[in-house]
């Protein structure tokens, strides 16, 4: 039984963010690592860096929507530790990975 | 003008580390007096962020290719290659991090101990990304700065 005092909004957003940090940081392994992803990316806007935040912020919207509707609209069964510490966790995954993989590649 | 909206990007970015450091203290103090006070500053901080984004990723896409070029001839590649890099990619998650803020502030504050400290937590990022982003736009310019340089004894 979770004991949130967050409101369903706050919940799916702060979920989001997670998932889109770690997403956002992955996307960046793969088009830097994939030539056809990049140019596929360079196409899509005036560029890569555009596309990429386009993706982010669109599934940022997409799955802030969806899983604050979750649950019967009352967003995640989470507790306010827990979600706490997922929404920080992930944000500082996704920099790590990003910071991580320019260390070594870059 | 390409400096001027360069020095544009770092004073908004300064602005939108200095408005979530303002709501990080408001939030200690969160009461039914300054509740309205920490939305509002919250949407400035979101704001002032998407500002910087827009402002920065406009001169980065129009106009960091010819001194990345010059920065790659220099000695300090490593000023585009990791910390350019890391920088623009990281700015797109902090970006969401901070449009986050509003809608935590949406919360009740006062009676809420875990809204209260989600607020502490995504402001004491803002803040201490943000100036590892500022950090960042430092090295990058030195690094354009060092590849303009005349060399030593030549």
């Amino acid at each position: 039984m979770s004991t949130s005092t967050l409101n369903a909004q706050t919940k799916g957003y702060c979920l989001s963010v997670a998932i889109t940090s770690v997403a956002s940081a992955l996307l960046v392994i793969a088009k830097e690592s994939n030539e056809g992803l990049l140019k596929f990316m360079k196409t899509v806007t005036v560029h890569h860096w555009v596309t990429h935040g386009i993706f982010n912020l669109v599934l940022f919207v997409a799955l802030g929507m969806l899983l604050a509707k979750s649950n019967n609209g009352q967003g995640p069964a989470m507790d306010d530790d827990k979600l706490i510490n997922v929404t920080v966790a992930g944000f500082l995954l996704g920099c790590a990975i990003v910071a991580g993989f320019m260390l070594i590649e870059g | 003008m390409t400096l001027a909206i360069l020095l544009l990007h770092a004073l908004t970015g300064m602005l939108f580390i200095l408005a979530a450091g303002f709501v990080f203290v408001d939030t200690l103090n969160a009461s039914a007096a300054n509740l309205e006070r920490i939305r509002t500053m919250s949407r400035l901080v979101a704001g002032l962020l998407w500002l910087t984004y827009f402002i920065g990723g406009y001169w980065y896409v129009v106009n960091y290719a010819p001194e990345k070029a010059f920065i790659m001839k220099g000695p300090w590649k490593f000023s585009h290659s990791f910390f350019m890099e890391t920088k623009e990619h990281v700015f797109l998650a902090l970006l969401l991090l901070g449009t986050l803020l509003p809608i935590i502030a949406t919360n009740d504050l006062v009676t809420s101990k875990g809204a209260r400290k989600l607020m502490l937590w995504v402001t004491t990022l803002l803040v201490l990304v943000g100036f590892g982003m500022d950090g960042a736009g430092a090295i990058i310019s030195l690094g354009a700065k060092v590849a303009l340089l005349p060399v030593a004894g030549g």
